[in-house]
């Protein structure tokens, strides 16, 4: 079975990171920011069932209007990304979260829209704590490419939630 | 008793020379108290390097170029091991785009042609529907058809693949291809034009949208009308069959083996043998 998911937020949230985390389990320091999009892919054990992920990781943009709709066409499931450490890359989230759902066409209950919050080693569990509260939202995951926290978690669990949907 | 000689001299000095060695004094103090010194310098330097500046290109320019050039000269392994994928790709399209210049001309020259064996064979051409330069330079790069692809529209999924090599990834072809239709289409399509044509190194895709699916065919080589007339005849006939029953989505096997009947035999223009003399030597003599 084959499902195209979508990896979307701010500029340098660590979309990309977190993607090469999962499917060659490499990281690096050094920022490329990526160009339209660049799609991967990857199969994930569910309950039994596997699934053939085809991972599209969009280009960055504070703006998350300027996404061209078509690419959430046929996706099921998305990641949203924000970077802890950058308060600009949550600031309106639910704002955001809306546009996303609006342009992916997912229900408001759908829970095939997970938040993402990245970068965990740049920050202590206070710090973190704090981000949290501000957020506004309910944060699914908190992960960190550079240490490989958390990263397979988030990507099976939204594959097991597509599978349960 | 006078002096010794030494002091004597002294004196003399102090007498004649009193006001250059007080000078002489204050400069070296000047000189010795490093703020006073940099007080003094420091407006000069600043013009200095000021007009350094502005004649740098000038004064140096040459130098360094020449500098440069020998560098380059003598490290032309890694200049060339630098440059040679850039060149190679931009060579690859030159030479494509030189062989469908080359086409025309030779177009021209077989116009000019009053020999019977050209006009028979302009007869040949036409009857096919090709022109004769079409077929001169289709023999010397035939296009031929690479692969095709069925992918689904929204999604870029791949549901179906029909190649002849099969060395890079399918999937990841797929979705790049959706998305840069996706892109395009957002960019340019509002008025529901759709992209149908992608031009990449020496190849060329060519893609057709069918409703919930488009297929995409990839073409190597130097395309005529009546290959690519062949092509979409036969991308037509395959998606009419693919429309028809659904099962094919689901049944991996059975679209393979539906794509195999419909491109596996699928080539160019069956030219028939060359005759006793080859048409490109027919013009070259022709001039
Ligand atoms: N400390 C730390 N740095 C990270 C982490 N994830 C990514 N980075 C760094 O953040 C920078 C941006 O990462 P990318 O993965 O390129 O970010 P992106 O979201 O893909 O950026 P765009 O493609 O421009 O949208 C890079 O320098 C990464 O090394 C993380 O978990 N921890
Ligand atoms: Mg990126």
């Amino acid at each position: 079975m084959q499902k195209k998911i979508l990896l979307v937020g701010d500029f340098g949230v660590g979309k990309s990171s977190l993607v090469e985390r999962y499917v060659n389990d490499r990281f690096s320091e050094e920022y490329k920011s990526t160009i339209g999009v660049v799609i991967q892919k990857k199969t994930v054990e569910v309950d039994g069932q596997s699934i053939n992920l085809l991972i599209w990781d969009v280009a960055g943009s504070r703006e998350i209007a300027e996404v061209p709709a078509s690419y959430y066409l046929g996706s099921s499931g998305i990641l949203y990304v924000f970077d802890i450490s950058r308060p600009e890359t949550w600031a309106g989230l639910p704002q955001r979260l809306a546009t996303v759902r609006e342009k992916a066409k997912y229900s408001s209950e759908s829970d095939r829209l997970m938040v993402i919050a990245n970068k965990s080693d740049l920050c202590n569990a206070e710090d973190l704590k704090e981000v949290l509260g501000q957020v506004s939202v309910k944060v699914d995951i908190v992960t960190s490419a550079k240490d490989s926290l958390n990263v397979d978690s988030a990507f099976t669990e939204l594959a097991r939630r597509i599978l349960t949907e | 008793m006078n002096a010794p000689p030494e002091d004597q001299l002294e004196q003399l000095k102090n007498l004649l020379f009193s006001e250059e060695i007080e000078k002489f004094e204050t400069i070296s103090e000047e000189f010795n108290d490093y703020e006073r010194l940099e007080k003094k310098l420091e407006p000069i330097l600043e013009k200095r390097i000021a007009e350094l500046q502005a004649d740098f290109p000038d004064q140096f320019g040459p130098v360094i170029t020449k500098a440069l050039k020998v560098q380059i000269k003598e490290s032309q392994e890694e200049v060339i091991e630098v440059l040679s994928p850039i060149m190679g790709r931009l060579i690859k399209k030159y030479v494509q785009t030189e062989i469908a210049k080359l086409t025309e001309s030779i177009d021209q020259r077989m116009r000019d042609l009053f020999s019977f064996k050209a006009t028979l064979r302009r007869w040949i051409a036409s009857l096919r529907g090709v022109s004769s330069a079409e077929i001169i330079v289709s023999e010397l790069i035939p296009a031929k058809l690479q692969e095709v692809m069925v992918i689904e529209n929204d999604s870029g999924l791949l549901i179906g693949r029909h190649s002849v090599s099969a060395d890079s990834d399918p999937d990841l072809i797929a979705g790049m291809l959706t998305a840069i239709k996706a892109f395009v289409e957002d960019a340019y399509g509002k008025t529901g034009e759709s992209l149908e044509q992608i031009e990449y190194e020496t190849f060329t895709l060519y893609l057709q949208s069918f409703g919930s699916f488009y297929i995409v065919a990839a073409v190597s080589g130097v395309v005529d009308s009546a290959f690519k007339d062949e092509l979409n005849d036969a991308v037509h006939a395959f998606a009419i069959e693919l429309t028809r029953d659904k099962g094919y989505h689901k049944d991996e096997t059975k679209m393979m083996s539906l794509m195999e009947q419909h491109f596996s035999l699928f080539s160019p223009l069956a030219l028939p043998p060359a005759s006793e003399d080859a048409v490109v030597k027919e013009t070259a003599s022709a001039r």
